[in-house]
């Protein structure tokens, strides 16, 4: 089980973790278009290697965070301060 | 008898005899004894039949791994009977032999030998398909499979999560010397071995090794810090440096067996070194073993392993495995050493072995042959942690190439070496351990080397033999594979199943990769091995179930509907009461008396502070920043690709307080969904949510009564409809309990309240309910009864009218979605759908037949068979008494009064009719309003 | 000193409350996230998040606690919410309790990793829950918080894993 690191709580169980997926940016509603606006919503890179995403520590902090993951080893980084 | 003289290093308690039955008949043993150690005392020899060619099997290697030695105990199936020790009653019987192990019928497959030739189960079975059945029958029957108990067996298993800093697995001289050591530097050590006792080859060795034996055992028992887990192997090792081992407890307190999770700052790999069969024609009778096998049970077990010995060697062990047998009185007719020239041509015997035939010409009559040709490294746990093997020919074996992070390796693993050799390296590998899992310094212990000693590259003679035991795979079948192209060693393990029985290649992996390595020309470096993955041995479902812990939730109500007799409903974690007896009573009852309904699991979430209205505007498609204090709404949410999420009531408790409520199912998800827009996209909101789900209580009273009722037990608040009319929320006491939300709302069509109780006191106020309504009737009703009457009133249920691809505008919401608001999550696809104007609709349904009640999911159709719709929710209304529904169709069939078809499981088709508005009863709500 | 027992503690007053980290209340309240310490009047304060504490207390009424914060809070955005009634508290005490949790919680509560004060809110049997250490004279006690709902299951669960 992957093991994830919580900036507040330490390194935890995949487990205590729920996910989010790819971070992606919203666009702006009232100005997007149809393409911009579905590939925020569906277009994701999916890359074999380093990829942001974004997860919530459910059974923890409780907080959504920013994580590092590298797709191939399996590597997890926390990037503190870009939860958004 | 087999039994010898007491032996020095024996495990056996001669002072605690036991008995116990292998196919019915009894037979004595000692404690300490495994099944397989008191059955070859008795002079028994054969103990399973081969999987394909059911060829009789005994003993191989003695321990654990032992492929021709797993049995039936009890209820429990495949039973390793090489480890396992035999308690007192024990009863043991074969597997997969029929009708007995004597006499085996299935042993004329030998004779049919070209229906089960290499890669039989692709070729054989396929074609007519029609017999695939009387195969499948078939092939059942010659599974060696045991026999799985009927009922649930009653053994318990349990998990426990342990945190060394450094787990040593092998409990041999290095494994325990580095635990000893890094425990020295004081870091917590869990050292896990697979037998009952520590001590590796040592148990088995001379005066000598027994000496050291005793001295590091002690020195274990005495560390402080040192947990040791005996009769425990570790199955894998995952992301994150997870380990999982299971710990075999049977016979011991009320545990059948523990799964034991660890994720060590650092891992020592010291299982040893496992030794190799030798691959040559009659390699699988009963009387070949293996010389670690004689070994064992001679200085464990104190059984003679037979008569009259050949051993074939190209190593010292082999030599000192001779010594052993003459001193354990066997005839050791042969010693054929490689090193010197030696070679054997095939083993003769039908039933065991009678003779062998060796390269010199010379056929020596023996009942035992024992070979010691080389040693297999067990690189899984290593290479299952990211590292990875490599072939070294001067030493016949793969070792260690590269070692992961948190990973190291001593003992057999590592190299050979003298005990003090394998001691001293075990020592620096526990200190280097220590020093890196408690970042004492910045690096590790220097490690003496241990290289693996030089040894003959031998593994397979002339003539061909068993490669793989537990798969039956034999060297001609591996060959035949690369004749057939399966050049690969992964596509010829796929092919002929070799490496892929219990053993998982710890016996037979390096023979198989040295079969197809000289068919393909290739080297055994250059063919390469295949990737070993978890579970390292066989593992018990229960031991992976654990004590299967599955969360309950239950309201403070919860006794009462037991003691009521309500039918339980299980909806995700909770436990509802679906109905009391009669759904269709308590219905009627609603809407002539008043009911009063659990709805606890109702999600409920305070929202608080300055902003809250901003977060409303964007939660939900209709507008929030006008609801004055004392009002509710309904809302429903999207997300942003304008599917509908949830919808429920809030409303606003005070100036800067509010409570929003969420389906029963949506809860804890729309608490996540709240929190995750305010962290991540408006962090500078001043908003706090709150959940409060399990904070309050929640009952629904219902009925054209409900008003009476609340007047009886409410305090502080005005219930007439002027003063508290529909929509509205109050603050106030109720049957005493103060702190209560109640509002008007109308989810059953009825005139009702929503009583949210501090939960302490929920039962309190149900019964008030109860026994102060009597005489109005008020009767408590249940999750079914609540679902005709919101269908009758034609309230949508997201998720059952609604599901993941249905988008605001489908689900009637029109009237609701504000596209005049700056934002709100979903509104572009909103936008787009509107335009587009070609979504499924939803609609009332009403069957023409009054009686007939099409099934939730019914497709409706047009033209004969083209799906233009379907059913999402179906009763029969008692108040209507008519079956009644909603239903998605295309846009063309929405108008009211249109006749669609709809298609009933059976295949059968009824007419329905689309209703002019979704509720059934009281479209104009006045009975909410009264 | 015993080996194991467990106690239903959740009729002691919860009072839950919210603000920024970087707030005058997080000052005065003292207790990082994590973390559990002893108020002047005998509360448990329980850093419960990076931004949310749980003020436990055996008899207190809810109202001081959640008048006294409120004063604490001053003009400050903050939010003091009684959840008595929202929360089940169980204490599980003695030598074997650490062993017990071993079995349904998958974090270390050893003492270099949980010493006393420390609060950890993690999975147990599969909920999530709050649990710290508070041991009481001469004895290894945590006390372990969950939603309410759960309460009943949590303590099967204990009663279960301690059997």
């Amino acid at each position: 089980m992957l093991l994830l690191p919580c900036p507040h709580c330490g390194p935890r169980d995949a487990a205590e973790f729920g996910y989010v997926g790819e971070r992606v940016a919203r666009p702006d509603p009232n100005a997007a278009t149809p393409q911009h606006w579905r590939s925020y919503l569906y277009l994701r890179r999916n890359p074999a290697g380093w990829t942001d995403e974004l997860w919530l520590h459910r059974a923890g902090c409780g907080r959504y965070l920013a994580i590092s993951r590298n797709t191939v080893t399996g590597e997890c980084r926390s990037t503190p301060g870009e939860a958004g | 008898m087999m039994r010898l003289e007491p032996q020095p290093g024996e495990v056996i308690d001669r002072g605690r005899p036991l008995t116990f039955t292998w196919n019915g008949r009894t037979y004595p043993a000692y404690a300490g004894d495994t099944i397989a150690s008191a059955l070859a005392a008795a002079g028994e020899r054969v103990f399973s039949r081969s999987l394909k060619y059911h060829r009789p099997r005994g003993l191989l290697t003695a321990d654990a791994h032992d492929p021709g030695c797993i049995l039936q105990v009890g209820d429990e199936p495949n039973v390793p009977g090489a480890a396992r020790r035999v308690s007192d009653g024990m009863a043991v019987a074969a597997q997969g032999a029929w009708p007995s192990l004597r006499f085996d019928v299935k042993a004329l497959n030998r004779l049919a030998g070209p229906v089960l030739s290499t890669g039989f189960y692709y070729k054989t079975f396929i074609r007519p398909r029609r017999l695939w059945p009387l195969y499948e029958r078939v092939l059942r029957r010659f599974s060696p499979g045991g026999r799985v108990p009927a009922a649930p067996p009653d053994g318990r298993y349990e998990h426990r999560y342990v945190h060394p800093d450094v787990l040593v697995t092998g409990g041999g001289p290095a494994g325990m010397a580095a635990a000893l050591a890094a425990a020295d530097l004081g870091a917590r050590v869990l050292l896990i071995d697979d037998q009952p006792e520590l001590g590796g080859h040592l148990r088995w060795g001379g005066p000598d090794d027994l000496a050291a034996l005793t001295e590091l055992r002690g020195a274990v028992a005495e560390a402080g810090n040192i947990e040791v887990l005996a009769d425990s192997v570790v199955t894998g090792r995952y992301e994150g440096g997870l380990v999982a081992a299971v710990q075999r407890l049977h016979g011991s307190g009320s545990l059948t067996e523990r799964l034991v999770k660890a994720r060590p700052a650092q891992l020592i790999v010291a299982p040893g070194l496992i030794e190799r069969p030798y691959v040559v024609a009659g390699n699988d009778l009963p009387g070949v073993m293996l010389s670690t096998a004689v070994r064992r049970l001679i200085k464990l077990y104190a059984v003679k392993p037979g008569d009259r010995a050949v051993v074939f060697t190209a190593n010292d062990d082999g030599l000192a495995a001779a010594a052993d047998l003459e001193r354990a009185g066997v005839d050791v007719r042969r010693i054929v050493d490689a090193r010197e020239g030696g070679g054997i041509i095939r083993v003769r015997g039908r039933g065991g072995v009678r003779a062998v035939e060796c390269a010199d010409g010379r056929v020596v009559r023996c009942d035992l042959f024992v070979t010691a040709v080389g040693w297999t490294a067990p690189t899984a746990l290593v290479t299952m942690a990211g590292g990875r093997a490599a072939y070294q020919a001067g030493a016949a074996r793969f070792v260690p190439a590269e070692l992961p992070e948190g990973v190291l390796v001593t003992g057999g693993l590592a190299g050979d070496g003298t005990l003090d050799e394998l001691v001293a390296h075990g020592r620096a590998t526990g200190q280097d351990a220590a020093l890196r899992a408690t970042g004492a310094s910045g690096g590790g212990a220097p490690i003496s080397s241990l290289e693996p000693a030089a040894h003959p590259q031998l593994f397979a003679g002339r003539t061909d033999g068993v490669v793989d035991f537990a798969e039956d795979v034999s060297s001609k079948d591996l060959k035949a594979a690369v004749a057939e192209g399966y050049d690969s060693i992964e596509l010829v393990k796929r092919y002929t199943t070799a490496t892929m029985g219990a053993t998982q290649g710890k016996l037979e992996a390096v023979n198989a990769i040295a079969v197809v390595a000289a068919a393909t020309g290739r080297s055994i470096a250059e063919t390469g091995t295949t990737t070993a993955r978890p579970p390292y041995i066989p593992i018990s479902l229960g031991a992976l179930a654990g004590r299967n812990y599955q969360p309950v939730r239950r309201s403070p109500m919860h006794d009462w509907h037991v003691e009521h007799g309500a039918a339980p409903l299980v909806a995700g974690q909770w436990i509802r009461p679906d109905h009391y007896g009669d759904p269709a009573a308590e219905v009627r009852n609603v809407r002539q008396h008043v009911g009063i309904v659990d709805v606890t699991p109702l999600g409920k979430f305070e929202l608080r502070g300055p902003d809250v209205p901003d977060l409303l505007e964007l939660l939900y498609v209709n507008r929030w920043r006008k609801l004055a204090v004392g009002q509710v709404r309904y809302g429903a949410m999207c997300t942003d690709d304008g599917v509908v999420l949830d919808d429920g009531v809030s409303g606003r408790l005070g100036e800067q307080r509010y409570l929003l409520t969420a389906t029963s199912s949506g809860a804890t998800g729309i608490g996540e969904w709240i929190e995750r827009w305010l962290q991540t996209e408006h962090p500078d909101w001043r908003v706090h949510m709150i959940p409060m789900t399990d904070a309050y209580a929640s009952i629904n009273v219902a009925g054209p009564r409900s008003r009476e009722l609340m007047e009886r037990l409410v305090s502080g608040i005005d219930m007439s409809n002027e003063a508290f009319p529909y929509m509205r929320v109050r603050l106030g006491t109720v049957a005493g309990v103060p702190d209560c939300v109640v509002w008007r709302i109308g989810f059953t069509g009825e005139l009702s309240y929503e009583l949210h109780v501090p939960s302490g006191h929920g039962l309190t106020v149900w019964q008030a309910l109860l026994s102060t309504g009597a005489d109005l009737g008020v009767r408590p009703f249940g999750v079914e009864a609540q679902r005709i009457l919101r269908l009758e009133k034609g309230h949508l249920i997201v998720g059952q009218d609604t599901d993941g691809l249905t988008q605001g505008f489908s689900a009637g919401l029109d009237w609701a979605i504000k596209m005049d608001k700056d934002d709100f999550i979903g509104k572009p696809e909103l936008a787009w759908q509107r335009v587009r104007d070609s979504h499924l609709m939803l609609v009332g349904l009403q069957p023409v037949d009054r009686r007939t009640v099409p099934p939730e999911g019914c497709q409706i159709v047009e033209d004969g068979g083209r799906i233009v719709g379907r059913v999402t929710s179906s009763r029969f209304s008692p108040t209507l008494e008519r079956a009644i529904g909603l239903g998605f169709v295309a846009p063309h069939l929405s108008e009211p009064g249109t006749v669609v078809t709809v298609v009933l499981p059976d295949g059968g088709r009824v007419p329905a009719k689309i209703t002019p508005q979704l509720a059934h009863v009281d479209p104009e709500g006045t009975r909410l309003r009264v | 000193m015993s080996e194991l027992t467990i106690t239903d503690c959740t009729d002691w007053t919860k009072v839950l409350v919210r603000a920024a980290p970087s707030s005058a209340l997080a000052a005065a309240l003292g207790t990082p996230y994590g973390r559990a310490t002893r108020a002047a009047d005998g509360a448990l304060v329980v850093g419960t998040a990076p931004d949310g504490w749980l003020l436990l207390a055996p008899d207190a009424p809810a109202v001081s606690i959640v008048q006294r914060v409120a004063t604490q809070a001053g003009p400050e955005f903050a939010s003091i919410v009684d959840v008595t009634h929202g929360r089940a508290l169980v204490r599980l005490s003695g030598t074997a309790s650490r062993g017990v949790l071993a079995k349904v919680c998958a974090v270390d509560l050893a003492d270099a990793a949980a010493p006393a004060g420390a609060a950890i809110r993690t999975l147990v049997a599969g909920i999530t829950a709050m649990i710290v250490r508070d041991d009481e004279p001469g004895e290894l006690s945590f006390l372990i918080e969950s939603d309410r709902s759960y309460g009943e299951y949590l303590m099967d669960v204990l009663l279960d894993a301690g059997s």
